[in-house]
């Protein structure tokens, strides 16, 4: 049986003749991953620094023998990849010339011809004329491009005039749309709204919420939607229930709280109740039931149970949630009551903000337009886009969806683009690292060429 | 003697493109529920707003924890690509611990905010240039 596993996984790794161990085995599911992307991609990309890249960490960890006789095939792929980069460049030189001047692809095709010592297959004359086409292309987009930036408090500081950016950080919760929606309405009201809140009124009624879900599982949602329902229920700030991780120890994240609680929920119901002649648990009565009560309460107050309800509701004290476990029916319901606690205060809409969505029903072209005008009116659009394009302006197709911000628009005279400031929900950090976007702060400048493939749609105030 | 002057001269040029500022500031953070402001000399890329910091030892990008990413990729695909930024997920697959900070060196107002990833007791860096670094060597 063994003799056959390793045969398996001997046929499993391409190409290779010798059986690998140790970390290099450890590791193969890493290499066997990586491989395979570099197949996909030599498809359509030059695929060269990924290959070098593993190849770095292949002979590292499997040693020499190992490595040239993966580069067999690998080299395939580089060669596939060139060729490949070469008719892509090709496609977006055409591509884009309806934008601006195709330089950089134009670079692109001349740094894989001299590799491939060939001729650049696109020719001069072609060139030309789409140098030509993209320039006129900017001088007229350069008009409609007027430099617009509409962050201001409570989303940024001004610091000397300056805009200092402080976007927010979902870490590990797939909450974006939330965030998104939070930030579209605290720009109206001039007041941090709470995206927690707005997450969890999105998620209440939701099927996840009918089938029972803990309130950390349930993840992804649509901005607009997001935003009308909090309109409806009434605002609740971040004051009264924070979405900010600086808050929480540096062990611990927005995510973490709050499946503490929901543990806190099954920690009060096994210590207020016994186990059920046949099944099941029984609530306990009368004084053991008081008894037990009050001992998770004095434990909770001090500290000796795990979580940092404290600062995920600061609003409340413990005899409120104290109150609220009690009456709470599942782990999901006392989240949503501890919400309504701290919420309960709540804005109302007197602004009679409402947001419309514009998908995949609209026109790319009609969304650009739409863009440019509440950009100019002032206002700053939820935009649902494919992450992935952040790392790689060229990436638009993977199954990476999620929400940020526009908030801003420019024209960048270098290369002739006009670009929209994307404000992302992931902190300070670059949420990708193509140099073109010019990451900083949390921010990325996403040229119109890019956003129209990557956009699946933009949520405005109607 | 022309070789000397032509390391120098590099050595010179490449001092002045770095533009690395370290000096004496505050760090701060949250820890068991109570706000801590530490003193601590750490370094960053200078005149740059809300730039990311790094530890002492590790100026210029040169410590061991960021040398040879190769030999530490990071498979990240157990985490959903939407959530959250990959500098937190790197820092925790290379068995750092992220954490949000605020920062400012002494001669500043004000303060600015970053996350950075704790190696040990004297050794940090910002998720962002981990992210920089480790990005041909990250799967997801």
């Amino acid at each position: 049986m063994k003799l056959f596993i390793l045969l398996l996984f001997f046929f499993s790794f391409n190409s290779l003749a010798e059986i690998p161990f140790g970390d290099c085995r450890k590791y193969s599911d890493y290499f066997e991953s990586q491989y395979e992307k570099i197949e996909e991609a030599s498809e359509s990309r030059d695929v060269s620094s990924k290959i070098e890249s593993l190849n770095k960490t292949l002979r590292h960890f499997c040693g020499k023998t190992v490595t040239d006789k993966t580069n067999v095939k690998l080299e395939e792929y580089k060669q596939r990849g060139y060729k490949n980069h070469l008719k892509l460049m090709i496609e977006e030189a055409e591509r884009v010339s309806e934008f601006r001047e195709p330089a950089w692809e134009k670079s692109e095709l001349e740094r894989v011809s001299k590799i491939l010592k060939i001729k650049n297959p696109l020719d001069e004359k072609r060139y030309s004329d789409l140098k030509a086409l993209g320039r006129s292309n900017a001088r007229k987009r350069k008009s409609k491009c007027s430099s617009v930036d509409n962050r201001k408090p409570p989303l940024v500081e001004i610091r000397n005039g300056k805009i200092i950016d402080r976007p927010r950080d979902q870490d590990s919760i797939g909450w974006c749309y939330a965030f998104a929606a939070a930030d579209l309405i605290s720009h109206k009201i001039g007041k941090k709204v709470s995206a927690i809140d707005v997450a969890n009124a999105y998620n209440n009624g939701s099927v996840k919420d009918f089938l029972g879900f803990d309130e950390t599982s349930m993840e992804g949602g649509f901005t607009g939607a997001a935003a009308n329902t909090i309109l409806a229920k009434g605002l609740c700030l971040e004051s009264q229930l924070p979405s900010d991780d600086y808050r929480f120890s540096s062990d611990s994240n927005l995510e973490k709280e709050y499946q503490k609680v929901e543990k806190l929920y099954e920690q009060f119901r096994n210590r207020t109740s016994e186990p059920g002649r046949l099944f099941g648990r029984n609530t306990l009565e009368g004084r053991k039931y008081n008894e037990a009560a009050n001992s998770f309460e004095q434990d909770l107050a001090c500290n000796k149970l795990e979580g940092e309800i404290n600062v995920l509701f600061p609003t409340l004290s413990t005899g409120d949630f104290m109150k609220i476990i009690k009456e709470a029916s599942s782990a999901n319901d006392l989240v949503d009551k501890l919400v309504a606690k701290s919420c309960k205060k709540r804005i109302s809409n007197n602004l009679n903000l409402e947001f419309e969505s514009d998908s995949f029903l609209t026109s790319t072209n009609s969304m650009v337009t739409t863009i440019d005008k509440k950009l100019e009116d002032g206002d700053i659009l939820g935009l649902s886009y494919r992450s992935d394009t952040l790392s790689d302006l060229l990436e638009h197709e993977t199954n990476s969806r999620h929400a940020s911000l526009i908030v801003a628009r420019k024209f960048n005279e270098t290369t002739g683009s006009c670009e929209y400031l994307i404000r992302n929900s992931w902190g300070n950090s670059p949420g990708g690292t193509d140099p073109r976007t010019r990451s900083s702060g949390g921010n990325h400048w996403m040229p119109e060429e890019y956003l129209r493939q990557t956009m699946d749609g933009i949520n405005y105030v109607k | 003697m022309l070789s000397r002057i032509l390391f120098l001269s590099l050595l010179f040029i490449s001092s002045a493109l770095a533009e690395e500022v370290c000096k004496d500031g505050q760090i701060k953070y949250v820890e068991k529920q109570k706000e801590i402001i530490k003193n601590v000399k750490f370094c960053k890329n200078k005149n740059v707003e809300q730039a990311n910091i790094y530890s002492v030892n590790c100026s210029k990008k040169e410590c061991s924890f960021l040398k040879e990413p190769f030999k530490r990729p990071v498979d990240l695909r157990r985490y959903a690509s939407t959530m959250g930024s990959a500098g937190f997920k790197v820092c925790r697959e290379l068995k750092g611990s992220p954490q949000i900070v605020q920062y400012k060196f002494n001669s500043d107002k004000y303060w600015d905010d970053d996350s950075r990833c704790i190696v040990d007791k004297n050794t940090f860096v910002s998720n962002s240039i981990l992210l920089d670094i480790w990005k041909d060597f990250i799967l997801k």
